[in-house]
């Protein structure tokens, strides 16, 4: 089921774009653009215009890169021609130690009151694909 | 026509990796995922730890772009040594190692180590069901590299400084990065360690040895009850 890439990495970009980075997104949108497919067909779309993605904030995933990885993907798929939107979702998180909730940084999970970085989390860790838009 | 989704993205790789953690604890194995940059030194470290710990007990899976090499490497030194060529995919998949598993000889070994492909960033998104993750970051990589990938850092149960002997010769500041850890993740545990020169060795083989412990210990009390 997760074999069938191949072509997807067959790029337009240069060379030097196809760095860890854009591959951390483009492993993502691998994975995307295979559930926008069976979703757009199971509701007898003919195209898709619009993805809607929310990207949690602890994913560190970089819209712009996303967008070009997505760009990749999509030739010669009813996906082509779509926009990728990605929303971000800022993160929220429960302090095991004390219980307070707070908004952590990527870098920083130091809790606001107790001092310990020890989190359960509660918001911002997902990737969720919310909607796709397109023609009957 | 506009769809309504609302579906996570990566759920169906964590459903697979879920599936995989309940045989890892079925069969009595301790399942290791080894995260790094390309060559931090990996395949050394399992090179050097398995006639430590328990050659016929151990098993290896690597996951490497192409070539069969590191599984060559560690083979002599494993019950079994598989690898996984993910073309040019940059990390494994839950369901790479699921598809490996009918093969393997799970009911003798104890430990399984999954040699992740060298990558700080992907591996981190992809849960392939193991127990606990062990990050390696190696001296010549420099000491910055917590601040720059913190996601993957945050979720390591173990850190292993490797080629810590090159301590004496590089300028790499050990407290910045004991310091980037701790606004991580205040459990976590940095281990200097060489392959070259031992350092390290014992802790790290005592701490599989307790974490394998652990792992089945609470699986018998789940079986007596
Ligand atoms: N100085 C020093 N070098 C080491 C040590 N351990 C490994 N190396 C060297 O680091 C290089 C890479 O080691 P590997 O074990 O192949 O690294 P790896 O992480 O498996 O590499 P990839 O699988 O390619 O990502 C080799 O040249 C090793 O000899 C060590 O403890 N000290
Ligand atoms: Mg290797
Ligand atoms: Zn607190």
């Amino acid at each position: 089921m997760f074999y069938s890439y191949h072509h997807i990495f067959i790029l337009p970009f240069t060379v030097n774009l196809f760095t860890l980075e854009i591959m951390h997104e483009m492993s993502i949108v691998t994975v995307l653009i295979d559930q926008v497919i069976d979703i757009a067909q199971r509701n007898r779309l003919k195209d898709v215009q619009v993805v809607v993605l929310v990207a949690g904030q602890l994913r560190q995933v970089v819209p712009e890169m996303m967008q070009e990885a997505f760009k990749a993907v999509i030739p010669g798929t009813i996906v082509e021609g779509a926009v990728l939107r990605v929303e971000a979702e800022a993160a929220l998180v429960r302090c095991r130690a004390c219980q307070a909730e707070y908004q952590p940084d990527v870098d920083d999970f130091i809790c606001r009151s107790c001092q310990k970085a020890d989190v359960e989390i509660l918001r911002g860790n997902d990737i969720i694909l919310k909607t796709i838009e397109g023609n009957k | 026509m506009k769809v309504n989704v609302v579906k996570n993205v990566l759920r169906a790789n964590d459903i697979v990796a879920q599936e995989n953690r309940s045989v890892f604890k079925d069969k009595g194995v301790l399942a290791l995922n080894l995260i790094s940059s390309p060559g931090s030194g990996k395949t050394t470290l399992l090179e050097k730890t398995l006639p430590v710990l328990s050659p016929d007990k151990s098993i290896v899976l690597v996951g490497d772009l192409e070539t069969t090499r590191d599984a060559e490497r560690v083979a002599p030194h494993a019950l079994n040594a598989t690898q996984i060529n993910t073309g040019l995919s940059c990390h494994l998949y839950a369901n790479q190692i699921a598809q490996s598993l009918s093969a393997l000889p799970l009911d003798d070994a104890q430990y399984l180590f999954i040699e992740n492909v060298g990558n700080m960033v992907c591996p981190g998104e992809f849960d392939l069901g193991e127990n606990l993750k062990i990050i390696l970051l190696s001296v010549p990589e420099g000491d910055d590299k917590v601040a720059k990938y913190p996601t993957i850092f945050r979720v390591a149960d173990l850190i292993l400084l490797t080629k810590c002997e090159l301590l004496d010769i590089l300028p790499f500041d050990v407290q910045r990065v004991k310091e980037d850890l701790a606004k991580l993740n205040s459990n976590t545990t940095l281990l200097p360690f060489s392959s070259f020169k031992g350092d390290g060795m014992d802790v790290w083989i005592d701490w599989l040895k307790q974490k394998r412990q652990e792992s089945i210990g609470a699986q018998a009390k789940f079986v007596t009850e």
